[in-house]
């Protein structure tokens, strides 16, 4: 099996087969961690697009300094979240029309509207949580970041992230529960 | 403190199996003196888990692939006149000459790898190489209809190793396969589909299974093309090229229908749903393809 660093090396050479392989093995995950913090189907399609693309334009600057690659990517998706959030003057409003994908596929049509109120519900209460708390939420429910990765990624120790992981539902369920 | 930082040690557990796909009341069983303290996080962590496993739409997934190969292949080249043509033409033609003559031992040795398998990645990498070099629609089909038959396989192959979570995966790749499948309009470029085999590329298992004179045509499934006469032969005269393009489609989707129940009959109670998923899926994905089909 290759290092994560020798197809990196090859990827920032400009290596297609590398490239591919660490667009495939991150997409999903990247997109679940923006859709999850923005609660936008639309805008997260758009802004995963723009973390690969500008991933792709900016991989020759990456450096690993021990962190893996997933880190960075999530750094950048993080930045666009920021911005967009920035952007936006109303940052309380969910635009539920344009609600988020539905898991399911080929479902019975009860299960995926039962399925479309817990994401609605869930996405809006993570917004009632303080940023480091929907951040380890996002990395560790949608990213399926370790805990070790999720340590890496906020710059934490494993400890840290442990109570901050604890707090944070402790928090989201008392969201849920005032919905 | 030591409670706490238990307490949290036990939370992290239980997330890290609920996500992996264990139950609650599992959690709890490894637990029983933290079960009540326990049980209201993991319910609002499942709901959570559940909320965060929304999937790319299969149609954006398709798109943003292709614009991603498109904008690799504009990368700018950073070094000089001489190296930049090699990297530019040098690379794409070496991946084609890799996938044509099978000449790349990581290639050769990711062709049967598994989801759990570190060289899964390169697989994939190297079927997305495949569709960004190919560029006809039936072309692309016909690696759709591949590529459906290896996620049936590997379907089967991850309920035997009893990981669930790649079960629910690759059922969704395939679905991709599927969704890409019937958006190609493959209906307007029949003929040539016909004479390169599209539709019989079936899992060797399935193959075994049908009874179908054109459906064992191997050099079908190698890309040799037939002479028309062959399944002209077969064909009754009144079937029209859509009829027969049916036809062959309805042979897959039982084929691999057929793979799917025989492993659901024999499948763990915990991999009924994943599997009846996979089932009604796929049975969805060919419907589709068929009613696109006019």
């Amino acid at each position: 099996m290759q290092s994560e660093a020798s197809l990196i090396r090859r990827a920032q050479m400009g290596d297609q087969v590398a490239l591919t392989q660490l667009y495939e093995e991150n997409f999903d995950r990247i997109y679940r961690y923006i859709a999850l913090k923005i609660g936008d189907r639309t805008e997260a399609e758009d802004m995963t697009q723009q973390v690969f693309l500008h991933a792709l334009q900016a991989i020759s600057s990456y450096r690993e300094k021990g962190m893996p690659f997933a880190s960075w990517l999530y750094r950048i998706a993080h930045n666009q979240i920021v911005d967009y959030f920035r952007k936006k003057s109303k940052h309380a409003t969910v635009p539920l029309d344009e609600s988020l994908p539905i898991p399911a596929v080929g479902g019975d049509p009860k299960h995926i509207v039962e399925q479309k109120i817990t994401i609605e519900e869930v996405v809006t209460a993570t917004k009632q949580l303080t940023t480091a708390q929907q951040e380890v939420i996002s990395l560790r429910f949608a990213a399926e970041l370790s805990i070790t990765e999720v340590a890496g990624v906020m710059g934490k120790s494993e400890g840290a992230i442990k109570a901050l992981q604890h707090s944070a539902i402790v928090a989201l369920r008392k969201a849920l529960a005032t919905e | 403190m030591a409670r706490v930082n238990e307490f949290e040690n036990i939370l992290n557990d239980c997330l890290d199996r609920l996500i992996k796909g264990e139950t609650i009341p599992s959690c709890l069983a490894s637990y029983p003196q933290y079960a009540a303290e326990l049980e209201p996080l993991l319910k609002t962590a499942q709901e959570t888990i559940v909320a965060a496993a929304i999937k790319p739409r299969p149609e954006f997934r398709q798109r943003a692939a292709h614009e991603f190969q498109t904008a690799i292949r504009n990368l700018p080249v950073k070094k000089g006149w001489t190296f930049k043509w090699q990297v530019r033409w040098v690379l794409p033609v070496a991946i084609v000459l890799i996938l044509l003559v099978g000449g790349s031992g990581t290639v050769i040795a990711a062709t049967n790898a598994l989801p759990d398998s570190p060289l899964y990645g390169v697989k994939l990498a190297t079927e997305s190489v495949q569709l960004a070099f190919t560029f006809s629609n039936e072309g692309k089909a016909e690696l759709y209809a591949r590529f459906i038959d290896y996620r049936v396989e590997e379907i089967v192959k991850m309920v035997e190793n009893g990981d669930l979570a790649q079960v629910r995966l690759t059922t969704e790749r395939m679905n991709g396969h599927l969704v890409a499948m019937a958006d190609l309009g493959i209906k307007g470029s029949r003929s040539q589909m016909f004479a390169s085999g599209f539709g019989l590329m079936s899992a060797p298992e399935a193959q075994t299974q049908t009874n179908t004179p054109t459906s064992t045509d191997n050099g079908s499934k190698m890309g040799i093309t037939p002479t028309p006469s062959t399944t002209t032969e077969e064909t009754p005269a009144q079937l029209t090229e859509t009829d027969i393009l049916i036809q062959h489609l309805l042979e897959d989707m039982e084929n691999n229908l057929q793979i799917l129940q025989d492993q659901l009959a024999n499948a763990p109670e915990a991999f009924q749903t994943a599997l009846q998923n996979a089932i009604d899926v796929m049975e969805a994905g060919y419907l589709q393809i068929i009613d696109s089909l006019g």
